[in-house]
């Protein structure tokens, strides 16, 4: 279990994590998204204990990086796939890592066999690929058979077999029982794997919730109408109360305020041809599109701190 | 590459592990520097220096007092010195500073969070190293030399001015393989450190000890090398030249060692990686 208070990092006026309060929490995989920038990757790096904090405080299970007995025992991370001394071999890079526990070098080759690597061990990390990269990482966090594991951007770079391979990897991991906490920018993947999401955006926690839940709530579906009489369509479902968007081609619009049922009625009873009706599916990309359009609006909408400030001022 | 489908994580037998601290961080640190090739051409370019270079420049003995011979052939079989401990740096120096250019720290302080602990064993690795090519180099020289120190220009172990050479000697290779290790950690540049220490060791004191000022007499005085030198002589010196005596050189030769270790790990604590 990882827990986060109040976790907070500033570089110069720059606040890259902002008060950021989270648990992830055993038997489930936790996604962690936001876009590029928005302090996952520092939150992770704090979570090590590799930054310090600037307030706040996170802890691996119950105790702080630092004090850990035996780190990789408790926590796997994949940071940072570079992270690699590009003329030692695989082998002896896992090897070094492992030394620092007295993990012995079945365990190394046990590593290397699962990742994939055992084919490439000898060869120097600098000639790997990305992919290959992302592989090594994981066979160094996987090491001391961890309670938690944590990995930045797993399927960066990963061919379609690897992504498949990370996903299943982190399903099997947290159904073991164990905590799987993966960073992501990519909704899709993680829509995929994830039982619980954690969304961070300009350093702040935007949303944290069930996957399933937290789609429903940010979703805005509408139905998705195709027919060679979409014009029409188009004003009769207006007039019946519905906001209509025209989708990618002529005949095909998406509906919004009335249901498929409703719909369904109009069209027969004006005698029009549906090619297609259905509801539009929600996929995490879009309730994470909502969330932020939400999140910019409650910003437009809401005076800042120094807004008021200078209101007072005023007064 | 073959797929790799396989995703059963829980290991054949339970994984054992044990804390990690500075002994194991030792042995990590001995692995990651003996996997390196780089590590091994330093070490062979140093020992072929180290002996290469008084084979060349020792000339046949002409001393006739076995005291002040045994002196010389010590002082001979370190003739290459200077140019070994550049050596010696650069492996001190790789040490840390290609953790930071790789990125390999992140994964060296996750494992060994205990910073303090981690460069504690780089600084022994390095000491190790250095140790090393110096044990080996002076061995080799001394046997290479073989007919150039004989007679009375010979190595005897009963005189105390010559093992104080070879000690003091020896305490430099150390001290410049520990302040290297703790350079790359505070300036995280290995040409930085290369820099510094070819200018203490090289550059600075034949301009510092020469100018007619006294401060400047004084910072040549305390550099590393000068303060070696200071530790061996037991000879009278000139009046009026500002030079340690030997105790505060060794001292002073020592603290080159541990003061900037100190401050590298007071820096290594407080800095994020």
């Amino acid at each position: 279990m990882i827990e986060a208070t109040d976790l907070t990092k500033r570089y110069g006026s720059k606040t890259a994590v902002d008060h950021v309060t989270f648990t992830v929490q055993p038997g489930i995989v936790t996604g962690f998204l936001g876009p590029n920038g928005a302090g996952k990757s520092t939150t992770m790096r704090m979570i090590l204990g590799l930054d310090s904090p600037s307030g706040g405080q996170v802890t691996v299970n119950g105790k702080p990086y630092a004090r850990l007995a035996t780190p990789l025992s408790e926590i796997g991370a994949l940071i940072d796939a570079k992270g690699v001394h590009p003329r030692r071999s695989a082998r002896s890079h896992l090897r070094a890592l492992a030394a620092t526990h007295g993990i012995s070098d079945k365990r190394v080759d046990e590593v290397l066999e699962l990742t994939g690597l055992t084919q490439v061990a000898k060869k120097k990390a600098g000639n790997f690929s990305l992919g290959m990269g992302q592989r090594l990482g994981i066979a160094g966090a996987l090491l001391g058979d961890p309670k938690i594991v944590m990995f930045d951007e797993p399927v960066n770079g990963l061919d379609p077999d690897g992504v498949l391979w990370v996903r299943q990897l982190a399903r099997r991991l947290a159904e073991n029982g164990r905590t799987v906490f993966l960073s992501s920018h990519l909704m899709s993947e993680v829509q995929q794997t994830a039982d619980h999401v954690i969304i961070i955006g300009r350093g702040r926690i935007l949303a944290d919730a069930p996957l399933h839940e937290f789609v429903a709530a940010h979703a805005r579906e509408g139905v998705l109408v195709t027919s060679p009489d979409a014009g029409r369509l188009a004003e009769l479902a207006t007039a019946a109360g519905g906001t209509v968007q025209a989708v990618d081609h002529r005949e095909r619009i998406s509906v919004k305020g009335i249901d498929a049922r409703e719909i369904g009625r109009i069209a027969r009873d004006n005698q029009l041809w549906l090619a297609e009706l259905r509801d539009e599916s929600t996929s995490l990309e879009d309730a994470y599109m909502h969330l932020t359009a939400d999140e910019t609006e409650y910003r437009a909408g809401v005076p800042t701190e120094q807004d008021q400030t200078a209101q007072e001022a005023a007064k | 590459m073959t797929a790799a489908t396989q995703t059963d994580t829980t290991p054949a037998t339970a994984v054992v592990t044990h804390r990690a601290g500075y002994a194991r961080a030792v042995r990590s640190e001995w692995i990651k520097a003996r996997t390196l090739r780089s590590t091994w051409i330093l070490v062979a370019v140093a020992l072929a220096a180290f002996i290469g270079l008084p084979i060349l420049v020792t000339g046949e003995p002409t001393i006739t007092d076995p005291a002040e011979g045994a002196v010389a052939a010590a002082k001979a079989i370190f003739a290459a010195s200077d140019f070994v401990l550049i050596l010696v740096a650069v492996l001190g120096a790789l040490l840390t500073t290609s953790e930071f250019t790789t990125g390999m720290a992140r994964n060296t302080f996750t494992a060994t969070p205990k910073r303090g602990a981690v460069l504690a064993a780089k600084a022994t690795i390095a000491s190790l190293f250095s140790l090393g090519i110096a044990m080996v180099g002076f061995l080799a020289t001394w046997i290479a030399l073989g007919d150039k120190l004989t007679g009375p220009v010979s190595l005897d172990f009963g005189n105390a001015q010559m093992v104080r050479i070879v000690v003091v000697n020896l305490i430099g290779y150390v001290v410049v393989a520990v302040l290297a290790t703790s350079l790359g950690v505070l300036l995280r540049s290995s040409v930085g450190t290369i820099f510094t220490i070819v200018a203490m060791q090289l550059i600075l004191p034949g301009i510092l000890l020469t100018v007619p000022n006294d401060i400047a007499n004084w910072v040549g005085a305390v550099l590393p090398g000068v303060a070696a030198s200071a530790a061996v002589e037991t000879g009278s010196i000139d009046p009026g030249t500002i030079f340690l005596t030997p105790g505060a050189g060794l001292a002073v030769l020592i603290a080159w060692g541990v003061i900037p270790l100190l401050a590298a790990m007071a820096v290594l604590r407080s800095r994020d990686v």
